[in-house]
């Protein structure tokens, strides 16, 4: 299993949409820092990346968003998309344990 | 002789344009080397080197790059070592005017 | 944490991940010096361009009017210091409507192998 973190913004930056495009099902993706808008559940039409996760959720990869980092900008659970999980520190240095290397997209 | 080279904390060149056969000379003199053919061979090797690729370079691609140019014989640490002791890299980019090797272990 | 790991193709090396342009920000080049770096250390090392990372391999580059290191002079360096994995991701290639004949090295992979390179590398440095 391979740790995604993505700490850019969905909105201005390519680094979710790049992670998603190679993430793997038995993967886990951790939003962080402005990272964590790419889990809010847009009310627009369904952008590509809220599809991409849809389906590699489906197929068995994990996404969380770090909480600390959502309440700081005001990101209610309620405004995430499904598949995500809400996690904190430990839970983030879990993850990266678990895992068998971490690849930062920033 | 020229004493004015203007040199570095660790001893190189700070311009690379100020080197000239007797800045080698000179340099190497510094390091208690007098130097023959052997020598300034590696040198012209190790200046088109940094022409190249922009990079001063430690001993494992050094020795690669020689072993490539002018064949196995002399593309050995051993060799360079009797040419350039006690740290060849460092010594021979001393003397062609480059700076000090970074990774340089 | 092995039993992913896929037989031949194990990696089990560093992966040395460069997705950002040259010249703009330092990372291209801190990438570079950080490859240079594993190889001549002696270790199993990687390089894979992918995203913006591919605008690094565009040859020819004439970097001395803006004052910094040629980064495609630096990169055809990485052969000699032990670095001789270098792979291209070929939908970036494709994204930027590129093709093998306007990069200067790697061998192009799909996104299959990308994910296998990833997958079975012991650590991955982004840059």
């Amino acid at each position: 299993m391979l740790l995604h973190t993505v700490n850019k913004s969905a909105f201005n930056h390519s680094a979710l949409g790049d992670c998603l495009r190679v993430a793997a099902p038995n993967d886990a993706v951790l939003l962080i820092e402005n990272g964590v808008y790419g889990a809010l559940n847009s009310s627009q039409d369904e952008t590509d990346y809220s599809q991409r996760i849809k389906q590699l959720s489906a197929n068995g990869a994990r996404f969380y968003v770090l909480r600390a980092d959502c309440e700081a900008r005001g990101l209610d659970d309620s405004a995430l998309l499904p598949a995500f999980q809400v996690t904190d520190d430990a839970g983030f240095v879990a993850l990266a344990a678990e895992a068998s290397a971490t690849q930062s997209w920033y | 002789m020229d004493k004015t080279l203007k040199l570095d904390s660790d001893g190189h060149l700070q311009y690379l344009a100020d080197w000239s056969e007797q800045a080698a000379q000179q340099l190497a003199a510094s390091e208690n080397i007098e130097l023959s053919e052997a020598h300034w061979e590696i040198i012209y090797l190790l200046k088109e080197f940094y022409q190249r690729f922009e990079l001063a370079p430690p001993m494992r691609p050094l020795v690669k790059y020689i072993a490539q140019n002018l064949g196995k014989e002399k593309g050995r640490s051993i060799y360079l070592m009797q040419l350039f002791p006690p740290s060849p890299a460092r010594v021979a980019s001393k003397i062609a005017g480059l700076p000090r090797p970074e990774n340089c272990l | 944490m092995d039993k992913q790991l896929t037989g031949k193709s194990a990696n089990k090396g560093i992966l040395l991940v460069f997705r950002h342009a040259p010249y703009g920000n330092a990372l291209a080049r801190e990438g570079l010096e950080a490859a240079l770096a594993c190889g001549v250390m002696g270790a199993k090392t990687d390089v894979l361009y992918i995203n913006e990372g591919v605008w690094q391999l565009l040859e020819p580059q004439d970097s001395g009017a803006i004052d910094c290191k040629n980064q495609a002079s630096m990169a055809s360096a990485l052969a000699l210091y032990d670095v001789d994995d270098i792979w291209v991701d070929e939908n970036s290639l494709k994204q930027r409507n590129l093709s093998s004949a306007d990069i200067n090295a790697g061998k192009i992979i799909n996104t299959a192998r990308v994910q296998e390179l990833l997958a079975t590398s012991k650590s991955i440095l982004s840059f």
